[in-house]
């Protein structure tokens, strides 16, 4: 006796729709189970006051309501708000960095102007012959103004200390320039200042002359006077 | 809308009288009528979405401090009370899932909230909810409590019809696996 054929499965099941999940047994539980908590939620009835009338602290928080922790108490909302302070703070900080950094460029570049710099800028035009008055007051080609010395800076010590040198010699030839006093003037034309160097310039061509127009003088005086002011070694 | 009608009349008797809030209150006539009808059955709708009692309390006031400034500008203030309840709640859960990854000590604090008083069964279901996704729980909410139809939970959650039905069919099936998970 064979044994009797298993009973016909049928065709295979196809997917649930959202109709059978519906119906299922899950989503019946489902309903059941929101139905039961729904009604044991606890209504509580807040004076409508506070909810027509917001609170000066709501309207800091652009009328959009905070983010609710869990407590349930008001005075413990985080505002959503307060993310958006964020940027604020940022840009604030942006900008702080932006005007320490521009502060600091600026330190720099008034450093780096009054280094020596590698370019010699042109000499000035050489003034016209004329007579020769010492001057009152800075000559109109000198970049250094008239008045009280400008504390001097390292380039300016170095020049300081050459036309020292420079003195002392013309003091021995009668404010002439013989050609050791004139290695002393390609050394200071290489160290000044780019504010002195025109002037170094203009003196080193003229004192090359022989004999010496008469602008070497005016040249010699305006340096002179250049150089009282900054360091106090002119004469 | 007739689910939030039933709504309304599923929820239990509160006092006629009003409370003295009430009679200070300076909003119109509209907004107190609206806060009346609607106040039970958006607690509950929010209760049913972000699983707290007290958060859907908080909720719910917030959702009438949104509206009560714009509500001479709105026809249906009901459904637009209830748009903003929705996304409320949700905007909560979303909150609550970052609070979960992230800070244990906010969690343990939520643990104080009592559950509610359920029949084991239907307890379990509820707790078995918790596993839900943001989405799955929204679309399960809406569609299996507040009868809404798909068409209608898509446009409450801003997304197609398509992703609702994919939502509510998967959220099913998870709870089915954690109810079977759970069985002895």
């Amino acid at each position: 006796m064979s044994d009797p054929e298993p009973p016909n499965p049928g065709p295979p099941n196809p997917d649930p729709t959202d109709d059978d999940l519906d119906g299922g047994a899950v989503a019946l539980a489902v309903r059941a189970t929101l139905a039961a908590v729904a009604e044991r939620t606890t209504i509580a009835e807040r004076p409508l006051r506070s909810v027509a009338q917001p609170t000066a602290a709501d309207h800091d928080h652009d009328d959009e309501p905070g983010i609710v922790l869990a407590t349930g108490d008001e005075d413990e909302r985080r505002p959503a708000a307060s993310g958006r302070r964020w940027p604020l703070l940022a840009a604030a900080a942006a900008l702080v960095v932006v005007l320490v950094g521009l502060v600091a460029l600026a330190n720099d570049h008034r450093t780096v102007t009054t280094a020596p710099a590698g370019e010699a800028p042109p000499p000035s035009a050489e003034p016209a012959p004329g007579p020769i008055t010492e001057p009152t007051t800075a000559p109109p080609g000198s970049t250094v103004p008239a008045g009280t010395a400008r504390p001097s800076t390292g380039a300016w010590d170095t020049a300081c200390a050459m036309w020292a040198g420079i003195e002392a010699h013309l003091a021995t030839t009668g404010d002439r320039f013989d050609p050791g006093s004139g290695e002393d003037l390609l050394g200071l034309q290489a160290a000044a200042p780019p504010e002195l160097r025109p002037d170094v310039d203009q003196l080193l061509r003229l004192a090359m002359v022989e004999p010496p127009p008469p602008a070497y003088e005016e040249s010699l005086v305006r340096i002179r006077v250049t150089m009282l002011h900054r360091c106090g070694t002119g004469t | 809308m007739g689910d939030a009608e039933a709504l309304t009349s599923s929820q239990p008797a509160r006092s006629a009288a009003p409370t003295a809030g009430l009679a200070s209150v300076r909003a119109d006539g509209a907004l107190v009528r609206l806060y009346e009808e609607q106040l039970a059955a958006m607690t509950r709708l929010a209760h049913l979405i972000t699983g707290s009692n007290l958060v859907a309390q908080d909720v719910v006031h917030d959702a009438f401090l949104k509206l009560s400034g714009r509500l001479d500008q709105i026809d249906t203030p009901a459904a637009y009370l209830r748009v903003i309840v929705v996304n409320e709640s949700r905007s909560w859960l979303r909150h609550r899932a970052v609070v979960d990854r992230h800070d244990r000590s906010l969690r343990a604090a939520d643990a104080v909230e009592p559950e509610p008083d359920l029949p084991v069964e239907l307890g379990r279901v509820w707790t078995a909810m918790r596993v839900l996704s943001e989405r799955q729980r929204v679309a399960v909410v809406l569609r299996f409590w507040l009868d809404l139809p798909v068409a209608e939970v898509a446009e409450l959650m801003d997304c197609p019809t398509g992703t609702v039905k994919s939502l509510v069919h998967r959220a099913l099936q998870i709870l089915e696996e954690e109810l079977r998970d759970e069985r002895p």
